[in-house]
């Protein structure tokens, strides 16, 4: 009984607390509104400032959309597949991967993409410029396999000339090992 | 007190400090300046031939030029950097400049073991021009080899001293010289992620350095045409407007800089033919890449490989007659010689590891490559048979071998990790026997070398 008490004490305390900082902040939110009105009938003028700050933010919201919402849109469902040494061929993750991003351009119609093919350090400059020209092809082709138009998707190699991470270690090479997609700029 | 001894303690530091600067800072850069090979003592030993090269003779109304100095020594830095000459200190001459105008006392060379002896005489010819004679002197034989005089703008004294370095290493070794020559390459800046390439030129000797391009866009594998007005390379200039990266020329006397065309897919790895007429490339599309042929003055593109397979950086024979090249299409990758016009592929490599980046020596005797196994990378030589392979340089990444003229000695640049975890990326300098290495002093990371013809006059 007296364990039951103790609880209903702790609940009563607790409560009272979110309650009162609720109260604390709705006031203060109150105590602003309530500024802001008494400014209103006072001076114009400071309104208008703050009016203003309110739109500018909310039109920097808008600005950032489009483009910039796609390709971390794009990011997050997964803009680059990976290979192993001196290898172009999709495997299993690359193509689900893939499949994503087929997805993603199936929903933005409008959208091209150019495909980046990419290196890691450990082989010749000029032969690497061809090893990522067929990186960034496998991922061109498995696009166009499943039904995205060719003329959508530009592809570039940049061999081992633009590596993602730096070191000169199994992991760099592995994460530098890639085609990554991006969305073109209008 | 004290404030007079603070005083004076201060003065005693700034006293020092530009003691040091004068002393210690100030010769290093006149050192590097009048040094840009430095020999790598690592090298190995060999038997260099002991020469004596004797400050010039040289009218008074000249000296304040320090040219009687300053020729001899550049000529004793071309030789003494090939390797094959060891210059006997000048403390030992016996026979000052002014007394050698005429037969020298063979006598007084033979006591400190000169083997041959270089005399000179710098004379005015006109107010802005001077000539200069020098003879080049068998201490044992007691007899003149040869003479020559040259004659220039007074500006041009360092190709005088080249164009005379090469004259005696011909006739000393012969083999050509490469003294009077340049090299082309690409200077690196900035983060891995992000480096800033340009094309810089040089002297073969690191002097007269110069940038070609400013560095906004990324340029890669510069290579001289044989008549060493062109210049061409693959760059990413104009991707921003839809280009595609693309082989280019650049005109080192113009200064002006052309797309080579626009092509179906990448152009990348391109080279002069012998003769200058046609330039040869790969060019990639749909995962494969094929090698292909443009004359620059039709502008008619042939291919000459097909297939799925990566084909690339290819070079032609001297002759014209065949081009050696790089392929997958086995597997593995590997070297292989066809016949200009893309019959009779046969591969030449069949050791262990990848092979890359041939490049057929102007004598036609040797095929300079790069190969990459166990995890290191080599510039090594072959027969263009494919026999007698061999390894001459190693590192973490050594990559990229251009010839110098006569086809005895290579550059080629080298990536070494250093402790920070950067890299440090260099040009050296070595020759077929593998033994004599030097780096080529550059004033930041450099890569992808280029080594030009012999200057024309």
């Amino acid at each position: 009984m007296l364990k039951y008490f103790k609880i209903f004490i702790i609940i009563i305390i607790f409560t009272y607390f979110i309650a009162c900082s609720n109260k604390d902040q709705e006031s203060l939110l109150l105590d602003a509104e309530g500024g802001n009105t008494k400014q209103n009938s006072t001076s114009t003028e400071e309104i208008e400032i703050t009016d203003n700050t309110a739109q500018s933010i909310q039109m920097d919201e808008v600005e950032l959309t489009v483009e910039e919402k796609l390709s971390s849109e794009l990011i997050e469902v997964g803009d680059r597949i990976f290979f192993g040494y001196d290898e172009s061929t999709i495997n299993d993750e690359s193509a689900d991967t893939l499949q994503k991003q087929y997805q993603f351009l199936i929903r933005n119609p409008d959208l091209s993409i150019t495909i980046t093919g990419h290196c890691d350090e450990r082989g010749t400059r000029e032969y690497n410029i061809a090893l990522g020209e067929r990186r960034a092809s496998a991922s061109k082709n498995y696009l166009i396999s499943l039904g995205i138009s060719s003329n959508r998707i530009a592809v570039i190699s940049y061999g081992k000339e633009k590596p993602t991470v730096e070191g000169h270690n199994d992991w760099a090479w592995t994460q530098n090992r890639t085609a990554v997609t991006f969305i073109n700029g209008k | 007190m004290d404030k007079i001894k603070r005083l004076v303690l201060k003065l005693i530091i700034l006293i020092h400090i530009s003691f040091c600067y004068i002393f210690l800072v100030q010769p290093n850069i006149a050192l590097s300046q009048d040094e840009p090979l430095q020999i790598d003592i690592m090298g190995g030993k060999i038997q260099a031939m002991p020469i004596a090269i004797s400050y010039f003779s040289i009218e008074n109304n000249l000296k304040e030029l320090q040219l009687h100095n300053n020729i001899p020594n550049l000529i004793a830095n071309n030789l003494v950097n090939s390797g094959l000459f060891k210059l006997l200190n000048r403390d030992a001459y016996m026979q000052d400049p002014d007394q050698l105008n005429g037969r020298p006392k063979f006598r007084d060379w033979r006591i400190i073991d000169a083997q041959a002896l270089i005399t000179g005489k710098i004379t005015k010819k006109t107010n802005d021009k001077i000539n200069v004679t020098i003879e080049l002197w068998d201490v044992y034989g007691e007899k003149r080899m040869f003479g020559i005089s040259l004659s220039s703008k007074i500006k041009s004294w360092r190709r005088i001293a080249h164009i005379i370095s090469d004259k005696i290493y011909e006739r000393l070794t012969g083999e050509e010289g490469y003294f009077d020559t340049r090299i082309v390459y690409v200077s690196e800046s900035g983060s891995q992620k992000n480096k800033i390439k340009r094309l810089a030129i040089m002297d073969q000797d690191g002097s007269n350095h110069q940038y070609l391009t400013d560095g906004s866009s990324l340029v890669l594998t510069p290579r001289f045409s044989p008549n060493q007005q062109q210049i061409t390379f693959f760059s990413y200039h104009g991707i921003n407007r839809g280009l595609k990266p693309s082989v280019y020329l650049y005109n080192l006397f113009t200064g002006k800089m052309e797309i080579l065309g626009e092509f179906p897919g990448m152009s990348f790895a391109p080279r002069f033919s012998p003769n200058g007429s046609d330039l040869i490339m790969s060019l990639s599309q749909n995962g494969s890449t094929n090698i292909h042929i443009l004359n620059l003055k039709s502008k008619n593109i042939k291919q000459l490989t097909k297939g799925i397979a990566i084909d690339t950086s290819p070079s032609f024979s001297p002759d014209g007659e065949n081009i050696v090249f790089n392929s997958d299409r086995s597997g593995g990758q590997h070297l292989y010689i066809m016949k200009k016009n893309g019959k009779n592929p046969k591969r030449i490599s069949f050791g262990r590891g990848s092979y890359a980046t041939p490049v057929w020596s102007p004598r036609g005797d040797y095929i300079a490559f790069t190969k990459f196994t166990r995890g290191r990378f080599f510039i090594g030589l072959m027969h263009p048979d494919g026999s007698a392979e061999r390894l001459i340089a190693e590192g973490y990444l050594t990559e990229g071998p251009t010839w110098a003229p006569g086809g005895r000695v290579l550059s080629f640049f080298r990536q070494t990790p250093q402790n920070d975890g950067t890299m440090r990326t260099r040009l050296f300098v070595i020759d077929i026997t593998g033994n004599r290495e030097r780096e080529l002093i550059t004033p930041e990371d450099a890569s992808d070398p280029s080594w030009s013809p012999k200057n024309i006059n």
